[in-house]
């Protein structure tokens, strides 16, 4: 370590902090950069597993037909 | 020249041994070598003057006031310098032949303890401390001549020609022991291996260059410290010099072996992740869309969406990234999916669309293909529970389209290892680049930029 430039000390303890970052995040199952997902607590009704009621197309993305 | 200045230095600067008059204005001039020193300039007129034993002082030149010497280190100031000490002797404005615009400074030293000579030559802030080599250099010569090299026997490093060119003197101040103005009979060449210099000085006519010295780059603040000068006093440095060290030059081996070593470690806690908690498949279902029923008729309505559905229930073992693959039955079609996944526990709920479609066909003969039926989607840190899907599927044309749905915990978070790994070469990329552009400017002065 004592042969370590400033600039290298810096770049190995950024580098081990992103590691343990990386780690926790491996053990919580979270992804780093963002999710395919919206999460939201949602009513209580979200969670009675009547979900229908919405109109068709609601997610459509426009997709076009060959 | 601020006073404080001018006390500081003259800490530094002991006063001359003896001193010799100038012919022309009758100034003492002071000098430090009395064995070795045979030419002097005065300081008040500029008059380059020989002085030796027996004979009778010879008027040589008197230089333009215009290119009169400012010199950063004082005549007779002393440095202890790379573990010797140093006397500024003279100073030689130079320039060169061919390019009047090329100037820089040479201070002459001498050893004390030795009386051995050396050189500290700055040009744009750039220093280069020269001392004369023990022995000669072959030059390999090369078609085209960028490829021309020396090689050190001493060590095996390559040098590569950077310069040749021929001397001329603007102007000097101090005291030498040859006549500088003969300097500029000389050509010289220079090769490269930053941050060291082999230089070759020929004579005139002479093919081959006769006299050999070694140089390598000083840092200004190294020199400041060695001779008690401020840095500022030592001129601000500009461009690339031709053998200025490239940034993180010292350390780049250790960078590359710390980031090799940091993305190993990075693979490995990949690795042991997925080893201490492997992926597991938490719910698998088959599903076929079909269409919604009217409210009001009770008829399919077609080309609507499909009716939604509601998958079992599955537990998680949380917290966790949970992997849902969508495998639709599909072809020349498309199917889109809504997907609500709802902890049946706490209501919350995470939402996401995936939309498989995939076409084929034959053209020209060929077969081909286009999109995917399968699709993923990944749900990042999914707490411990138990959970369910609720579907809306909308089919191409509201027509009945079967799907599957296989849902995985622990599944590995590739992404993660990709931004992490990002970050790790990110440093040593940029490093990487820089070094690149500094060589590039330090060739740009050259004649013989090599080829990339």
């Amino acid at each position: 370590m004592s042969r370590m430039s400033r600039s290298l000390r810096k770049y190995f303890f950024i580098c081990l902090a992103a590691i343990g970052i990386y780690t926790y995040a491996g053990l919580t199952g979270t992804r780093l950069l963002g999710d395919d997902v919206e999460s939201s607590d949602g009513p209580p009704t979200s969670g009675t597993r009547t979900s229908g009621g919405h109109g068709g197309g609601r997610y459509s993305r426009g997709y076009f037909h060959k | 020249m601020s006073q404080e200045r001018l006390d500081k230095i003259s800490l530094r600067v002991s006063p001359p041994v003896d001193s010799v008059p100038c012919p022309d204005c009758g100034t003492a001039v002071g000098y430090y070598d009395e064995v070795n020193s045979t030419h002097f300039v005065c300081p008040k007129c500029l008059v380059l003057f020989q002085v030796e034993d027996g004979k009778p002082t010879k008027r040589i030149v008197e230089f333009k006031k215009q290119f009169r010497v400012q010199p950063a280190l004082p005549i007779g100031s002393t440095g202890a310098f790379r573990g010797r000490t140093w006397r500024v002797l003279g100073v030689l404005h130079c320039y060169e032949a061919k390019d009047q615009t090329a100037r820089w400074l040479e201070y002459v030293l001498r050893e004390e303890k030795t009386g051995e000579a050396a050189q500290l030559a700055v040009y744009d802030g750039h220093w280069t401390f020269i001392e004369p080599a023990k022995s000669g250099f072959d030059i390999e010569r090369a078609r085209p001549a960028r490829d021309t090299i020396v090689t050190d026997p001493a060590d095996g490093t390559v040098y590569s020609i950077y310069h040749q060119y021929s001397p001329r003197l603007a102007a000097a101040i101090g005291e030498f022991d040859w006549n500088p103005t003969d300097d500029s009979t000389l050509n010289i060449w220079e090769f490269i291996a930053p941050p060291r210099m082999l230089v070759g000085e020929a004579a005139p006519g002479a093919k081959v260059p006769n006299a050999w010295y070694r140089a390598e780059h000083v840092d200004a603040d190294e020199l400041a410290a060695a001779f008690g000068v401020s840095r500022q006093d030592l001129g601000k440095r500009t461009g690339v010099g031709a053998i200025q060290p490239a940034p993180g030059e010292e350390d780049s081996g250790l960078l590359l072996k710390l980031a090799v070593g940091l993305a190993a470690l990075a693979i490995v806690v990949f690795l042991g992740l997925q080893m201490l908690r492997p992926d597991k498949v938490v719910m698998r279902q088959y599903y076929a869309t079909q269409p919604e029923l009217s409210p009001e008729t009770g008829i399919p309505v077609i080309g609507g969406a499909g009716r939604p559905i509601v998958s079992e229930s599955f537990d998680v073992e949380g917290p966790t990234a949970l992997s849902v693959v969508l495998t639709a039955e599909i072809t020349n079609s498309w199917l889109e999916v809504g997907a609500t996944l709802v902890n049946d526990q706490t209501g919350q709920t995470y939402e996401f669309v995936e939309a498989p479609e995939y076409y084929e066909g034959l053209d020209g003969g060929e077969n081909w293909t286009e999109g995917s039926r399968e699709v993923q989607a990944t749900l990042g840190g999914i707490p411990a529970g138990r959970y369910h899907f609720n579907f809306s599927p909308y089919s191409d044309g509201g027509k009945p389209t079967g799907f599957q749905v296989i849902v995985m915990e622990n599944t590995p978070l590739t992404s993660n290892l990709i931004v992490v790994l990002v970050i790790i070469l990110i440093w040593p990329v940029i490093q990487v680049l820089r070094r690149r552009n500094h060589e590039q400017q330090r060739w740009y002065n050259s004649e013989f930029t090599p080829d990339e």
